[in-house]
């Protein structure tokens, strides 16, 4: 969790992405059908479809409006902008968020752009062996890491396929 | 007839298939829960996808097996390396890993050991005397104190569980109500916030949410850091505590078994926080107050006692209300749906063995429990040195495996992945993800009994404050709101002050 500061920062931001985010809910809530009749159903305000996400809308607009409040009170808003540019300066130079978005576009790839175009266990062996190749941390010799990597990066998803289809009968993507 | 049912179904539970099964179960929970980044909540919800295919009462036996397990391996790596495997066993670093410094780490895994082992028993016989309880009281539940109960639920939690501000917990609570709501509206067939994707006309489905939800967030922390390996001792030994232990410290035992089964049976709370409570009271009741955190036994018993005997706690709401008690119980109580049982007031009268059923598997995944646990403390080490970037991949490789097998849908994993990815940044602004996830199971049984109770009154909302067990629930949400205001921490710290002083001599 970010330090009590930067939270407050962020709590500003995010209050009011809620709030819009309620208003939405709102909106989409009002659209349903209130009265009148919708599936044989003839409808009053308390049969609706509407009726908690009008609950739940409310409720988030007023704990929003509640940490909104608190985040201001704490100083939150004051150096919003330059907080939020000067996060935006370090990413170059900051390690663990390279690291982070690494695994993030490691794990996205994996799922968005390789399960179901083309085999699983191709697809699940390049990502784990990219992963493992990548974040683990090199031993004295490189081929010690590689084969460890291939034999791990290979052979989970091999065993652990094979086991899950043919002997648990749990189908694979 | 409670008691000799449940004594026949610890006999008749227990076949040399499910013991194996369990066996095997409780000894993966205790990697899993060694393993840190590797939680309970994760393990069942893995589980839960590969024992899908299996006879129900096969499955709840692996099920309990790795969930009792995980609950107690977390203690193996906050003894030995003073990392907690898993958040429930963050309070027992504070005495556990003194103790090995000492070198007498054996011998606090010995004690974590049995006292998991004494926490889950007691667990065990409160989930087999105060079901029937609840179940009675719960058979007078109409809509009405169902969706009183569920809002209470999800608004304790969210108090609970924030680590900043309370608020952030109701909202992740409401959060996860609102993604309860997408999808076919169970009344009146009305798609409700599907934007014409036919993906999302069946709604959200719990697994990925909450595999993304736990998994995710915790590789992306572990992977954050990405240390290369975590600095483990060679060996342990000595690790059966001697008998007297037990009988000077049976009174902590015993605080810290109701104090878990208690916290546990608080809607979605877990066991995290029974162990930090039970280790704060066990301070509070002790001659030696200012000894502990430097390595005294009772540090390790109450937590460890705690923590266990909260799964007990957990199960109780789950199988008598279909309210769980905490994140694990969440995942269990998915997979129990998945089976095709409907925990709740009925369930005695639907499937009448299934609570002494789950009562006796209790009892035998604990003494599982007890065997691995003290055999398996020598492995745990080498467990443990293994490098997290070479375990964290794999277990997003089981995540995209259990997403997809439950629904056999590829828009499972996309959501898991961006659900996950959601729920880290979430977590990083002190936004809890279990009231979120607690929000999502217990929306539905809102949403219908909401309506449900409007309907038999015809709209008013009289009945929320004439019927006596809807008052308490209406007076304990209305407290647990009030009570996280900063007015009335205030006028409780002036209270405190004015009693102080009260009570100084003149």
């Amino acid at each position: 969790m970010m330090p009590k500061e930067k939270l407050r920062h962020a709590d500003v931001a995010t209050s009011v992405l809620l709030i819009l985010l309620s208003v939405a809910v709102l909106i989409g809530a009002s659209q349903m059908p209130l009265r009148g009749t919708y599936g044989g159903v003839v409808n009053v305000w308390y049969v609706s479809p509407a009726a908690l996400p009008f609950v739940i809308a409310g409720g988030l607009i007023l704990m929003s409006i509640a940490l909104l409040r608190r985040a201001i009170r704490e100083g939150g808003h004051r150096g919003l902008v330059p907080f939020f540019l000067a996060r935006l300066r370090t990413l170059p130079r900051n390690r663990p968020v390279h690291r982070m978005a690494g695994v993030v576009a490691l794990l996205a790839i994996y799922v968005y752009g390789m399960i179901g175009r083309m085999d699983y266990f191709v697809a699940t062996s390049l990502y784990l062996v990219a992963f493992m190749g990548i974040f683990a941390h090199r031993q004295a010799s490189p081929w010690a890491h590689w084969v460890k990597v291939l034999i791990l990066g290979i052979g989970v998803p091999v065993v652990v396929g094979y086991a899950f289809r043919e002997y648990l009968f749990v189908p694979l993507p | 007839m409670q008691l000799l049912e449940f004594f026949q179904q610890i006999v008749l539970v227990i076949t040399p298939v499910k013991m194996l099964v369990l066996l095997f179960t409780v000894t993966l929970g205790i990697v899993f829960g060694a393993l840190p980044g590797l939680t309970a909540t994760l393990g069942v919800a893995l589980l839960t996808t590969v024992t899908f295919s299996f006879p129900t009462d096969l499955a709840m036996v692996a099920l309990i097996g790795i969930y009792v397990g995980a609950i107690y391996g977390g203690s193996h790596a906050s003894i030995l390396i003073n990392i907690p495997g898993t958040g429930a066993a963050a309070a027992t670093c504070l005495d556990g890993y003194p103790m090995n410094l000492q070198g007498r780490g054996g011998q606090a895994i010995g004690i974590a050991t049995l006292s998991s082992f004494i926490g889950t028993f007691f667990g065990m016989v409160c989930v087999q005397l105060f079901s029937p309880l609840l179940i009675m009281l719960a058979l007078n539940f109409t809509s009405v104190e169902f969706c009183l109960l569920g809002l209470f639920g999800i608004l304790i939690c969210g108090s609970l569980t924030a680590k900043d501000l309370p608020v952030k917990g109701w909202i992740a609570g409401f959060l996860g109500l609102l993604m309860a709501v997408v999808g076919l509206d169970p009344i009146q067939g009305y798609y409700r916030f599907t934007f014409d994707n036919r993906e999302l006309f069946g709604g959200i489905e719990v697994i990925p949410v909450l595999l993304g939800g736990f998994a995710i967030p915790q590789v992306l922390s572990v992977m954050r850091v990405n240390v290369a390996r975590t600095q483990v001792p060679s060996s342990v030994t000595k690790i059966l505590p001697p008998w007297s232990l037990w009988i000077r410290h049976w009174k902590a035992v015993l605080r810290s078994g109701l104090v878990g089964v208690w916290v546990g049976s608080i809607p979605g709370v877990g066991e995290d926080v029974a162990a930090w409570m039970s280790y704060d009271v066990a301070k509070r009741g002790s001659k030696t107050p200012e000894k502990f955190g430097t390595g005294v036994e009772e540090g390790v018993i109450a937590p460890e006692t705690a923590n266990n005997s909260c799964i007990g706690g957990a199960i109780i709401p789950l199988l008598t209300l279909g309210v769980p008690g905490s994140p694990p119980a969440a995942m269990l109580l998915g997979a129990i749906w998945l089976h095709g049982v409907r925990p709740g007031p009925m369930l005695s009268f639907e499937f009448p063995h299934f609570i002494p059923q789950m009562a006796a598997t209790l009892f035998w995944a604990s003494v599982a429990m007890l065997t691995m646990g003290l055999l398996m403390s020598k492995v745990t080490v080498q467990v443990l040195k293994t490098p997290p970037a070479l375990f964290m991949p794999i277990v997003t490789f089981f995540c995209v495996l259990g997403s997809y097998a439950l629904g056999l849908r590829i828009f499972n994993l996309y959501l898991m992945v961006a659900f996950g990815i959601l729920a880290y940044f979430l977590e990083e602004m002190g936004y809890p993800i279990a009231p979120l996830v607690i929000g999502m199971i217990l929306g539905p049984m809102i949403d219908e009994n909401l309506r449900r109770a409007l309907i038999g009154s015809q709209g008013s909302l009289l009945p929320f404050v004439t019927r006596p067990i809807a008052v308490v629930l209406l007076l304990l949400i209305l407290y647990s709101l009030v009570s996280q205001t900063a007015r009335y921490r205030r006028w409780r710290g002036r209270e405190k002050r004015i009693a102080e002083m009260t009570e100084q001599p003149i």
